[in-house]
């Protein structure tokens, strides 16, 4: 979709598991915006008095974002795909880590995820793909029920998380992991379920060079949409999914999010309005000494 | 030859009774110093709290990746590497911005700092910055 203003198809808004995939209620409601602070710990920031943007001019901001392709859906280079499981917390978890890297690295992937399509660039940009399994695995040990946000945020925060098997070049890496226990796809792989005890002798050494440094927590809806305009994906849980808004569609008032499912999807306005408050924003990640050699 | 006498040839030496000649060498020239290679790399520093990036910045370090091949990145001001350090892409950068202060767009050559703008706006900004 070229333009923020362009009209979306209907049957993308507002969709919702039937049944939750990773999210469920008693999860959800521990998610609040001081729980979430708790557990980042020296992560945790406030909203940049810098990134506010009056309300009226946020489709002035949509415009210059549509003319530069600097949304954070440009940051995302892949869709990734969790069917069946329960992960949905560290699929959003992964589109924000990875869009906060790819912005530091300053490449823009013009049309954002394309499904069954992988960008040369990615190879060339030292576009790492990360591993929503590495985090799942600790936040839920019993594999089905799914993971609130603090839990997955705190388990990034404190420790990082794995590059996935599957990277877009060869960089090395010492410790990777299986990108998801679900279907995965061209550019996430899919397997088998790996309890914590199973990973890699030493992961932590590699997990380290990929840790949100910095996160903000959005106190408003209009401070998540500011945070959005800015290139920061935005990651919330809602209706029993959690997914990272990537993108203000101007036009209709809905945010866009790479779904953990192969495909682009939208959020009604209200239903936004009714998820800011377990969301999160990650501003910065570990950088490596070397953009060819993400893990030292 | 005697050890004693090796003694004396020493002092009368030192002493300049015999006078030491040393070979001649040339006059040597003034180097001009070496002219900075190409830019190699190229760093946008910034404090998120005091401004946020503009986005004709990141469009242009966009653009030097692609069409200049090179390394064009945004570094938040307390970026750390996995060890906690500063990564060492970014000592020279950082610090070079952090005197000229922040935001600064630092262009290197190497290691060597060759280009140095400060509050770039523009994605013009950015590509002219660079030598």
């Amino acid at each position: 979709m070229n333009s923020s203003f362009d009209f979306v198809n209907p049957a993308l808004i507002d969709v919702f598991p039937v049944e939750h995939d990773g999210y469920p209620d008693h999860l959800a409601a521990e998610d609040t915006t001081d729980a979430l602070r708790d557990a980042c710990g020296d992560a945790a920031r406030d909203f940049p008095d810098s990134f506010w943007i009056e309300a009226k001019d946020w489709a002035d901001k949509a415009a210059d974002n549509d003319r530069y392709r600097t949304w954070p859906m440009n940051y995302i280079d892949r869709y990734t795909n969790q069917n069946p499981t329960h992960e949905c917390t560290c699929h959003s978890l992964r589109a924000n880590c990875e869009a906060a890297r790819n912005r530091a690295r300053a490449v823009i992937y013009s049309d954002g995820p394309k499904k069954n399509t992988r960008y040369p660039e990615s190879a060339v940009d030292g576009s790492v793909w990360l591993s929503p399994l590495s985090v799942y695995s600790e936040a839920n040990p019993d594999r089905w029920g799914g993971a609130n946000v603090r839990q997955v945020l705190e388990i990034a925060a404190r420790r990082g998380m794995l590059p996935d098997r599957i990277q877009p070049r060869e960089y090395g890496f010492r410790h990777t992991l299986t990108g998801t226990s679900g279907e995965g796809n061209l550019n996430q792989s899919g397997g088998s379920w790996v309890p914590v005890s199973k990973f890699p002798a030493g992961w932590q050494d590699t997990a380290r060079h990929f840790r949100p440094l910095e996160v903000i927590f959005p106190t408003s809806f209009e401070q998540a949409v500011c945070c959005v305009l800015h290139g920061l994906v935005v990651s919330v849980g809602r209706n029993g999914h959690a997914v990272p808004w990537a993108r203000w569609m101007a036009g209709q008032r809905l945010m866009a999010y790479p779904d953990s499912y192969d495909v682009t999807r939208y959020d009604s306005e209200q239903t936004a309005r009714s998820a800011w408050r377990g969301s999160f924003a990650v501003a910065s990640m570990t950088l490596p000494d070397d953009w060819s050699r993400p893990a030292g | 030859m005697k050890p004693y006498l090796l003694l004396i040839a020493g002092i009368v030496l030192l002493s300049g009774v015999v006078p030491l000649s040393l070979p001649s060498w040339p006059e040597a020239k003034p180097v001009a110093p070496a002219a900075p290679g190409p830019a190699s790399a190229a760093v946008y520093v910034y404090e998120k709290d005091s401004s946020a990036v503009p986005v004709g910045v990141t469009a242009g370090l966009n653009r030097l990746n692609r069409e200049r091949q090179i390394v064009a990145t945004l570094l938040e001001d307390d970026t750390t590497d996995g060890t906690g350090d500063v990564p060492e892409q970014y000592r020279t950068a950082l610090q070079a911005a952090r005197t000229a202060g922040l935001p600064a767009f630092v262009v290197l050559s190497g290691t060597t700092v060759i280009a140095v703008k400060k509050h770039p706006e523009t994605d013009d900004d950015i590509w002219r910055s660079v030598p």
